[in-house]
C-alpha cells in the first residue's frame, strides 16, 4: 500500500527561516504518500539566483558544495536523486549541475578550487517536488486522498524559476509556454484550476528589496488575472514569490485580495494531514469545499 | 661542555631580513630582531586575538595566517602583522531582539553575500569551521552557529580575506549573545553572587583593597594561597 | 567583433551579433514599462560598441525572469546579455549599486530576498 520512494532533500533557507508551513506541509504529506526526504547534512546556501556570467565559477560554490554532501549522503543511502521545494533553489541547482555535466573545463576549475573536500562527479538529478509528484503519479496521489477539495477554485501559478530559461537544456520541469503539471495536481486533490493567463508571469523576483513598486506593480496584474478567473486560492511553488504575491495583496482591498499558499498545503488538506494553512484560511477552504461561499 | 649550535631562521619582517634562533615565535624573533610592540601585541597566550600575522613562505603562493604569539618561525617566512580588522561594531539592543538568525542578517546583511568560497576557514587560527557557522546561519540554525564558534578570539583574519566583506566574528558575538540570553538555562551560581554584590556583601572587602598601599598590595600578591 | 561586444562575449558568451532585431524579447519583457530603452535596442547599442547600453537602466530594471531567451528565434540568452552589461560595472572598482545596510522594511523581508538582491547587485 504504502510506496517507499527515498530521495535526498534540499530544503533551502526560506524554509527554515521565512515560511517553515511550506516544509512541515511536505513531511505531512510525505509520509501520507510513502516518500522518504533525506536532508542533506551541512548544505549551503545556494544562492537564490543562478550565475549568467560564464566566466567565472564563484556563485557555483555554494550549489557544488552541496552537491558534494550529497554525493556522499546519496551513496550511504543508495540515491542519486536531489529533491527542492523552492523553485529558486530548484533553479540553481539543477542549473550548476548541468553546466558542470557538460563543461569538463568548468568542472575541473571547481574541483580543483574545492580542495578540502572529495571532488564532485556530476551524477546527481536534480528534481523538483512536483516532478517527484509527476513521477509517483497524480493518479495514486489521487487514490490517498481523502478530503477532495471539490468547488475550490485554485489559480496555478508557476513564476519564472521552474519553467525558465530552456538552455541549457533540461531546467524547465513542464513546457515553458503551456505547463499543465500544477493543474494536474490541482485535479487530482479534487479541487478546479481556473483560467489564470498570468500563470508563467515574473512576480518582480529580487526588486521587492530596492524596487518594491516594480514588484507591486507586477503582483497587482497577476492577482487581479487569478481574480478574473475566480479563484479562491493561488497557489504557489515559490517562497520568493509567495512573498511578493503576498506583499501585493496588502496593497489591494480586501475585496480585491486573493490569499496565497504554498502548493503542499493544499495537497496535505487533502491527503487529511496537518497543512499548516492560517486557521483563517483553513476554515475558508473547508466552508467553499462544504458548500459555502468563500470569503 | 660544549654549546650546541642553535638553528637560525631567515625571516623576513615586512620585507627586511633577518636571522632568528628557529625555536622562537612570530612575536619573539620580532622583539629578538629589535623590535617593541606598542600595538599588536597582547595577552601573549593566544586568547586576545590581537598579534593576527600573515606570512608565506619562499615558493610557496599560499597565504597562512596565525597568531604571532603561538606560531613558531618557519625558514624563508615572509610576515606582516595586522593588529586591528577596520570594522565598526553596529549597535544592537538584544533585549529588543528575538533568538533567531533572522535577527543576525537583519544586522549583517552582506552575509547574504557569502560564497562559500571557504577562505575564512582556512584563515582562521583556532581551527574554527568559520563557512560552515556562517552557512548554519544561513541555514537558520543559530545553536550549530554558537557551539562551532565558541573558540573565537576575534582576531579578524577571517574577515579581512572574506570576499564578501562580512565581519565574521561580530556576528557570532550577536549569535552567542542572542543564545545566551535567551536559550540558555541561567547559571544558579552566576545569579547568587549577583544577588550578594547588590546586598554589597563585597563591599567593605573592595574598600580596603581600594585603601591599601601599592607595597602593601604587592605584599599580599606574593603571600596568595596559589603561590605556595 | 568590437570592443563591447568582445567583452558582452566574455561574460556571458553570447555574440549580440545574432541579433537581428526582430523585438521579440522586448515583446514578451514585462518589465519594460520601467525601462528607459528596450532590450533589442540595448542590444543595437553593443553591436554599435556605444557605452550608453552600460547607462540605460534596462540591465538593472531585468529581473532575470528569462522570457527574453526563451523566445529569441536566434537562441541568445538575452538574460545572460543583461548580465553581462550590470557585470561590466560591478566590476569596476568603486563601482556600487546598492547599500546592504540601507535596506527599508528590513524587519519584514524574507531572508531570500536579501539573497537574491546581494547575489546579483554586488560582486
Amino acid at each position: 500500500m504504502v510506496i517507499m520512494v527515498e530521495v535526498l532533500y534540499y530544503p533551502g533557507c526560506s524554509l527554515r527561516n521565512t515560511y517553515p508551513e511550506f516544509e512541515k506541509s511536505t513531511y505531512a504529506a510525505c509520509e501520507k504518500l510513502g516518500i522518504n526526504l533525506v536532508e542533506i547534512p551541512e548544505w549551503n546556501c545556494c544562492g537564490v539566483v543562478p550565475s549568467l556570467a560564464a566566466d567565472n565559477v564563484m556563485r557555483h560554490l555554494g550549489a557544488v558544495r552541496s552537491f558534494i554532501k550529497a554525493q556522499e549522503k546519496g551513496k550511504e543511502i543508495g540515491t542519486n536523486v536531489v529533491v527542492t521545494l523552492c523553485s529558486m533553489c530548484y533553479n540553481v541547482l539543477k542549473r550548476v549541475n548541468l553546466i558542470l555535466k557538460e563543461q569538463v573545463d568548468t568542472l575541473k576549475n571547481v574541483n580543483d578550487f574545492i580542495d578540502d573536500q572529495p571532488d564532485y562527479v556530476p551524477e546527481l538529478e536534480i528534481v523538483h517536488f512536483l516532478n517527484l509528484l509527476k513521477n509517483v503519479g497524480f493518479d495514486k496521489v489521487k487514490e490517498r486522498i481523502v478530503t477532495p477539495l471539490r468547488g475550490l477554485k485554485v489559480a496555478p501559478y508557476y513564476g519564472c524559476a521552474l519553467l525558465r530559461p530552456d538552455r541549457p537544456e533540461g531546467v524547465p520541469i513542464d513546457d515553458p509556454e503551456n505547463p499543465t503539471v500544477i493543474e494536474d495536481l490541482i485535479r487530482s486533490i479534487g479541487a478546479e484550476p481556473v483560467e489564470f493567463p498570468f500563470r508563467t508571469e515574473c512576480c518582480g523576483n529580487y526588486h521587492i528589496v530596492f524596487e518594491p513598486s516594480i514588484v507591486e506593480m507586477r503582483t497587482k496584474k497577476i492577482i487581479g488575472s487569478a481574480r478574473l478567473g475566480k479563484a479562491d486560492v493561488i497557489l504557489s511553488p515559490c517562497p520568493l514569490c509567495t512573498y511578493n504575491l503576498q506583499h501585493g495583496n496588502e496593497t489591494l482591498d480586501r475585496s480585491e485580495q486573493v490569499p496565497v499558499v504554498f502548493f503542499t498545503q493544499l495537497l496535505a488538506l487533502s491527503l487529511g494531514v496537518k497543512s499548516h494553512l492560517s486557521t483563517e484560511i483553513e476554515n475558508q477552504i473547508l466552508k467553499k469545499i462544504g458548500g459555502e461561499k468563500f470569503v | 661542555m660544549s654549546e650546541k649550535k642553535k638553528t637560525m631562521a631567515t625571516i623576513y619582517i615586512m620585507g627586511k631580513a633577518y636571522k632568528v634562533p628557529s625555536t622562537l615565535t612570530i612575536m619573539e624573533s620580532i622583539e629578538y630582531a629589535g623590535y617593541r610592540f606598542i600595538r599588536g601585541c597582547g595577552c601573549r597566550g593566544g586568547f586576545c586575538g590581537a598579534c593576527t600575522t600573515f606570512y608565506r613562505i619562499k615558493s610557496d603562493y599560499k597565504l597562512y595566517v596565525d597568531l604571532a604569539c603561538q606560531k613558531r618561525v618557519e625558514d624563508e617566512m615572509y610576515i606582516v602583522q595586522l593588529p586591528f580588522i577596520p570594522a565598526e561594531k553596529p549597535k544592537w539592543d538584544l533585549d529588543k531582539m528575538k533568538p533567531t538568525t533572522d535577527e543576525v542578517i537583519r544586522v549583517f546583511p552582506e552575509i547574504t553575500r557569502c560564497l562559500s568560497c571557504n577562505v575564512c576557514t582556512e584563515a582562521c587560527p583556532q581551527d574554527i569551521e568559520v563557512m560552515r557557522a556562517i552557512q548554519a546561519i544561513r541555514r537558520g540554525d543559530l545553536e550549530d552557529a554558537v557551539n562551532l564558534t565558541f573558540d573565537c578570539v576575534a582576531c579578524g583574519a577571517c574577515s579581512i580575506r572574506c570576499p564578501a566583506e562580512i565581519t565574521h566574528y561580530q556576528a557570532f558575538q550577536l549569535a552567542r549573545g542572542l543564545y545566551g540570553k535567551y536559550r540558555t538555562i541561567p547559571s544558579k551560581h552566576l545569579l547568587k553572587r549577583i544577588e550578594e554584590i547588590k546586598e554589597g556583601k563585597f563591599d567593605d572587602e573592595i574598600a580596603r583593597l581600594v585603601n591599601t598601599s601599592t607595597e602593601k598590595l604587592e605584599e599580599e600578591y606574593k603571600k596568595r594561597e596559589v603561590e605556595k | 567583433m568590437n570592443e563591447l561586444a568582445e567583452r558582452v562575449k566574455e561574460i556571458s558568451d553570447q555574440n549580440v551579433y545574432s541579433c537581428y532585431q526582430c523585438g521579440n524579447c522586448s515583446a514578451g519583457c514585462m518589465f519594460t514599462d520601467e525601462m528607459d530603452t528596450l532590450p533589442h535596442q540595448v542590444i543595437t547599442l553593443v553591436q554599435m560598441n556605444d557605452k550608453e547600453a552600460l547607462e540605460k537602466n534596462t540591465s538593472w530594471i531585468c529581473a532575470s525572469c528569462f522570457v527574453c531567451s526563451v523566445r529569441c528565434p536566434r537562441g541568445l540568452d538575452v538574460a545572460a546579455i543583461m548580465e553581462a552589461l550590470r557585470e561590466i560595472k560591478i566590476r569596476e572598482r568603486g563601482f556600487r549599486k546598492i547599500d546592504l545596510r540601507k535596506i527599508k522594511d528590513i524587519e519584514k523581508l524574507p531572508q531570500i530576498a536579501i539573497t537574491a538582491a546581494a547575489q546579483k547587485f554586488t560582486w
